[in-house]
């Protein structure tokens, strides 16, 4: 028996994770994915950019559109957090990795650098070419475009260590008490985050919005969209980017610490096809004695939406956006006006945010891998 | 088919499993219900029961992947709770739908089991070729193992359950769906592993299983052991002819229990 060190473990981990993911065929797929979201992301920029133009949408209102939009990145993530998505793991990864002798804590690791490194990869591309469009329009150097993009990427890394995190403190290591503040401080990231919907409603100062820069969401926002306009700022920079680099830090920190004991019953382990039931078994909870016929169909849609954790998902970007008509019903502004601007823009992000507690590292890939088409023939005739 | 490259490797330490007062919980559902069982080293101990009795589960346990509700489990003087990476070193497991990492190639999803499992390197490599060998899998070294067919999967993760040599194998259901090539295969596999000595525990709802792998046999149903002994004796307790078949003694073993109005 060798004894390999904690950083060959993760070393390891990683090597083969990586190598068992990326066949020729899902590389390729991948490639027209992304080709597919630079076209869109090209597109959608240059509306913006015009949009912005015609009506005269000021840099700052730039920074909290891109706060919002990054911050419903962040809500997606927290709500798979709490489904035990925040680790995503494979049937797999069970019987194998969870039997070895390997140290959960290198576990750990080794899926935060995976997906994180995934992330990266993937996410850059899109993203240069969104900042890249920016910094045309403001004639700005192209290594502004690249300095946001690698900004925006710590902001995606922060949100898949945030996602772990919470799955991780939903084990039985951390105590009560602590699970309260736990979810006092959550609810605060959230409502802080979402703060810049308040733009929507006319005569709300501007300054609320601003809240949010001392959150992740902000923080990237401002930087990222600061660089690229050329707004001119240095040392608030530094400390807006130190701050970042603090909040990446402290999350991981929390996460391997909380990564020392057995968490593996926490997660929530992908299937291959088939929708995912909170509990492979369930006990029936449908029980019609007297019960007014009303009251069982209430009954059987609240066990239906607390199985189906897509349906959850679903319902909880419904619940905001719902909520999002209400305070826009209310403002009463339905012209062409910045805000009916950001409305569209928050459709997008609300539809963004789901896709985003789908995202981690898994769904994605498997979707071109069991799609009824044959990537492997495809990739054939390619090469 | 020969194993007798595995047969050749020499007996192992003796390590015996001692389970005591084990209870599971999956919310309001007991699974496993102040189980206690004592396996001897050397011992093939068989663990049979119907769909559902709990068998997988307990087995999950003892492998550290499910954390006891209460209870302990010690694998020679390890506590798999107290000291996980210590315990897992020495277990083998197959699970009982293995799930390979099917985008791998046979050789690398082997070498990567056995390097996290610590086997060093040139160690490794002879162990895979072996094995390889003397299931007859050699040229599928180079394939993906999700283009293998359903019976070389099952080979693969025997492989992949003994690499590193186990004092203790688990095995969950090791002969159920396969053809029956394959399952002489996977018999001769056990054989060869139990000769060396290694403690094994193997769960079924087959009793023709049970009856020629095992020395001891628990009966397990609805969570709860419901008898323990070797054939003779739970002949005995089900008060059965001498010459009643195991399928007759486990209906009468576990229809008085199933009939038990507190079994939930
Ligand atoms: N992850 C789980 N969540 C909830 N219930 C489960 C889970 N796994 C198994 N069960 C339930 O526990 C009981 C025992 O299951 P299992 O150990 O798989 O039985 P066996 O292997 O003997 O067929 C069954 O009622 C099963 O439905
Ligand atoms: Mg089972």
């Amino acid at each position: 028996m060798s004894v390999t060190s904690p950083l060959g473990t993760v070393g390891i981990l990683v090597r083969y994770w990586v190598k068992g993911r990326f066949t020729k065929a899902t590389i390729l797929g991948l490639i027209i994915g992304e080709a597919f979201s630079v076209i869109f992301i090209l597109f959608g920029s240059s509306t913006y950019l015009s949009f912005s133009n015609r009506v005269g949408l000021t840099t700052g209102l730039s920074e909290v559109a891109g706060s919002l939009v990054l911050a419903l990145y962040l809500v997606g993530l927290i709500q798979s957090g709490f489904n035990g998505g925040g680790l995503p793991v494979s049937a797999s990864d069970v019987d194998y990795v969870f039997t070895s002798p390997v140290p959960p804590r290198e576990v750990f690791a080794a899926k935060v650098l995976l997906n994180s490194l995934t992330t990266v990869l993937f996410g850059f591309p899109p993203i240069i070419v969104l900042y890249l469009r920016f910094s045309a329009y403001y004639h700005t150097p192209m290594t502004t475009a690249i300095l946001a993009g690698l900004v925006t990427l710590v902001f995606l890394v922060i949100g898949l260590l945030l996602a772990a995190d919470i799955t991780l403190s939903l084990g039985r290591g951390i105590g009560e008490r602590k699970k309260l503040w736990r979810n006092m401080f959550i609810v605060l990231v959230l409502v802080l985050s979402l703060l810049p919907i308040t733009l929507l409603i006319p005569g709300i100062p501007v300054e609320i919005a601003e809240v949010t820069r001392v959150l992740p969401n902000g923080l990237a926002a401002i930087v990222s969209v600061g660089l690229v306009s050329g707004t001119p700022g240095g040392l608030d920079y530094i400390v807006d980017l130190l701050l970042l680099f603090a909040w990446l830090g402290g999350f991981l920190v929390l996460g391997v610490r909380m990564a020392r004991g057995h968490f593996y019953e926490l997660l929530e382990v992908s299937t291959p096809g088939g929708e995912k039931f909170d509990h492979p078994n369930q006990t029936s909870r449908l029980d019609p004695r007297g019960r007014s016929i009303w009251s069982i169909v209430r009954l059987k849609e609240k066990i239906l939406i607390s199985r189906t954790r897509e349906a959850r998902a679903l319902f909880i970007n419904a619940m905001f956006l719902s909520g999002f008509l209400v305070i826009y019903a209310l403002s009463g502004s339905f012209q062409s006006s910045p805000t009916s601007f950001l409305f569209i823009l928050f459709i997008i992000g609300s539809f963004g945010s789901g896709t985003a507690s789908r995202w981690i590292e898994k769904e994605r890939l498997w979707i071109l891998k069991s799609s009824p088409v044959s990537m492997r023939r495809l990739a054939c005739l390619w090469s | 088919m020969s194993c007798s490259s595995v047969l050749q490797k020499g007996s192992t330490s003796m390590v015996e499993i001692s389970i005591e007062n084990l209870t599971k919980h999956y919310g309001t559902l007991v699974a496993l219900d102040n189980v206690s069982l004592k396996i001897t080293s050397g011992e093939v101990f068989g663990l049979l029961g119907p769909n559902g009795a709990g068998k997988s589960t307990l087995l999950k346990t003892l492998v550290g992947i499910l954390r006891p509700t209460s209870g302990t489990i010690r694998i020679g003087a390890i506590d798999i709770v107290a000291d996980p990476e210590k315990a897992k070193k020495m277990i083998g497991y197959l699970p009982e739908n293995p799930s390979l990492y099917t985008g791998l190639t046979t050789q690398e999803f082997l070498q990567f089991v056995g390097k996290i499992r610590g086997v060093s390197d040139d160690l490794l490599d002879r162990e895979i070729s072996e094995s390889l060998k003397s299931f007859g899998l050699e040229e599928k070294r180079n394939s993906l193992v999700g283009t293998l067919s359903k019976g070389m999967k099952q080979k693969v993760a025997l492989i992949a359950t003994s690499l590193h040599s186990p004092q203790v194998l688990v095995l969950d259901e090791p002969l159920t769906a396969l053809d029956p090539k394959t399952r002489v295969s996977v018999k001769d596999w056990i054989g060869g592993q139990t000769a060396r000595g290694v403690t094994t525990i193997l769960s079924t709802h087959d009793l023709d299983v049970a009856q020629t792998h095992a020395g001891r046999i628990a009966i397990i149903d609805h969570g709860k052991i419901v008898a323990v002994g070797d054939i003779e004796s739970l002949r005995h307790m089900a008060n059965t002819a001498s010459d009643a078949r195991l399928e007759d003694v486990f209906l009468r073993l576990t229809e008085e229990k199933g009939e038990d109005p507190a079994r939930r």
